[in-house]
């Protein structure tokens, strides 16, 4: 950051010719009033309607503003159990039944900006503040490692002390890790960054430090409740968020991720805002929609009266409901739900038709490697309501008949941005993420799993192998020989095979 | 098997591919498609950054399984071939290595 001070660098952060030239006629995407009229004029729809949305979602198809606004406005218990059930099966030809298991890792939680309802906020004199070093961050990393992690997302405050290059660092840092595990070594195979907006220079720098998704929730669609969570800082411009993840893009990032902080505004709108933002990239990306949909609910925040006095907090019927309609709008995006939900609730979003949750989540600066191990409010950003160890969330899973992945293969091979679409779209990369989840599963199973764990997640993997060899697009095709082999290696103490 | 009548021309048409192509997105379309065609496999080439590897070019992935893959450095930048399904001794890859890096070296600026 050279001679500049904190204050001059935050004043520095936006670039508005970085928003500009993706402006239509000097508008950005986010028509109010056209959300509106969509929530007022499908406020009924007979069930035929319903059911034939329904269909549409079901041969993988996105739903438009008018279709998921009705979704949003149905009244009756039946319809909802029919748009739940319906969200599952298109959860299922998508990613077939695994869910995909990574952590969060909280880099630095000093932050210019001064969000109401965040524990980080710059005003919150409570928070004790920390940048981690490269080698504690390493530190961090081991523990997940050794916990049988492969997946991250690392988090990081918007200050220079954590700039772009700061994440770099941070991201080399951790694919360095190897760990000894039971039989064979670990190591973090995907790092995904959540960090405020940058510059299309700076995304650069993390596209070359081998950066897996980038995630950014644009918190609220509805301008004036953004305007007045966000008063100050780089982040109280809604623009520069809005259009981060076209900057991603242009810099070679090819997976983005989008979601809503759930509560600061109406639940109905900000479904309506996150399905604009899937049409756009679509539309401005060649058909690359977004690779997640997050939609985390506001939670209790140290020092931070918003997060709990909101008039717009979301019930947990609500919340299954928004789940269920994002579910079926944009079929083929991941949908990812936290350790922010209780275990029960998170239980049931789950068979709603996530595909990836986190788990033996700690959100405190160095809380793996410190090993504190209550949830200490002075060092996170707002309070979890599920902090289950991995071995137990795998086995709650496993018992839904739902198999953990640890796979990160896709971006390995290429398998990003339109190439990994055009295969969601047609239900391919399913069959992938299907056999990688049981080479990933055992890895996990022989590694790390309790006695507990181990005796149903075998049971698991003897159902999941025989449907692989009972599914028709296997027959006669050599995936299923090199998939056999995979497994006998990977059984015998080889680590890292992947289709 | 190579399609040519001998090794020797794969490798002269390969080497011609560098006259002939205009850039490095020409060179690395036209050398994935000779590959292809001449191996009889699906290649992709995609640069390397950390462990992700970022789709170049090639036909390889919708017929992804189990890959053969190598990598190569070309002015300090780290790329990867990833061939589909494995060609066993048809890829000549110890020869094959030299007249990829030569060719990405020349249109990399």
């Amino acid at each position: 950051m050279g001679k500049m001070s904190v204050k001059e660098w935050a004043d520095n952060v936006v670039k508005e010719e970085e928003i500009d030239r993706y402006l239509d006629n000097g508008k950005d995407f986010i028509d109010h009033d056209a959300i509106e009229r969509h929530l007022e004029k499908n406020k009924k729809s007979d069930k035929i309607k319903i059911r034939d949305i329904i269909q549409k979602s079901l041969s993988i198809q996105r739903l438009d503003p008018d279709e998921t606004a009705s979704l949003l406005h149905v009244k009756d218990p039946e319809l909802w159990q029919e748009m739940a059930a319906a969200g599952l099966e298109v959860k299922k030809k998508v990613y077939d039944n695994r869910i995909v298991i990574f952590a969060p890792l909280y880099c630095s939680n000093l932050c210019v900006n001064n969000c109401l309802y965040c524990g980080f906020r710059k005003d919150n004199t409570h928070e004790i503040r920390r940048v981690l070093t490269p080698a504690q961050v390493r530190m961090e990393a081991e523990s997940l490692v050794k916990m049988g992690h492969k997946r991250l997302i690392v988090v990081y405050g918007e200050h220079p002390s954590s700039d772009a290059d700061y994440m770099a660092e941070t991201i080399r840092a951790i694919y360095d890790v190897k760990e000894q595990t039971r039989k064979g070594t670990g190591t973090i195979r995907r790092v995904n960054i959540n960090a405020a907006p940058l510059s299309v220079d700076d995304f650069k720098k993390l596209w070359k430090a081998g950066i897996g998704t980038y995630q950014v929730f644009q918190e609220t669609y509805h301008r004036p409740t953004y305007k007045k969570m966000h008063p100050v800082g780089p982040k109280s411009d809604y623009r520069w968020r809005l259009y981060t993840h076209h900057r991603a893009m242009e810099a070679g990032i090819d997976d983005v991720a989008i979601g809503a902080l759930f509560g600061l505004y109406h639940w109905r709108y900000d479904v309506m805002g996150l399905l604009y933002h899937a049409m756009e990239l679509e539309n401005k990306f060649d058909g690359i929609g977004p690779h997640t949909v997050s939609f985390p609910r506001l939670m209790p925040a140290d020092n931070a009266p918003y997060s709990e006095h909101s008039r717009h907090l979301v019930s947990d019927e609500e919340f299954k409901k928004l789940v269920t309609v994002l579910r079926l709008a944009i079929p083929y995006t991941g949908m990812i739900v936290t350790a922010r939900e209780k275990p029960a609730l998170r239980k049931d979003v789950i068979k709603l038709g996530c595909t990836q949750t986190d788990a033996s989540t700690r959100i405190g600066l160095g809380a793996y490697s410190e090993q504190y191990d209550r949830q200490d409010k002075e060092r996170q950003q707002f309070v979890l309501g599920d902090t289950r160890e991995l071995d137990d969330v795998v086995r709650e899973l496993a018992q839904m008949g739902m198999i953990s992945s640890f796979c990160t293969a896709g971006y390995r091979c290429g398998r990003t941005g339109d190439k990994i679409m055009g295969l969601l779209k047609c239900g391919t990369e399913g069959k992938f993420c299907k056999l990688n989840a049981v080479l990933t599963f055992r890895e996990w199973l022989d590694d790390f799993s309790s006695p507990e764990t181990q005796k149903i997640g075998e049971e698991l993997i003897r159902k999941e192998i025989a449907e692989i060899k009972q599914d028709d697009f296997f027959q006669n095709n050599p995936l299923l020989k090199e998939f056999e082999d995979y497994y006998q290696r990977v059984s015998e103490g080889e680590r890292d095979l992947f289709l | 098997m190579f399609r040519r009548e001998s090794v020797t021309s794969f490798y002269k048409a390969l080497e011609a591919l560098i006259g002939d192509s205009a850039d490095f997105n020409d060179y690395t379309d036209r050398a994935a498609a000779l590959l292809s065609d001449e191996l009889g496999v699906s290649v992709t080439f995609c640069e390397i950054f950390g462990k992700r590897w970022s789709f170049l070019t090639g036909d390889g992935l919708i017929s992804a399984g189990t890959s053969r893959r190598e990598t190569f450095e070309a002015k300090g930048r780290l790329f990867g071939l990833m061939a589909y399904p494995d060609p066993g001794e048809t890829l000549s890859w110890d020869l094959i290595k030299p007249l990829l890096i030569r060719g990405f070296s020349l249109f990399l600026i």
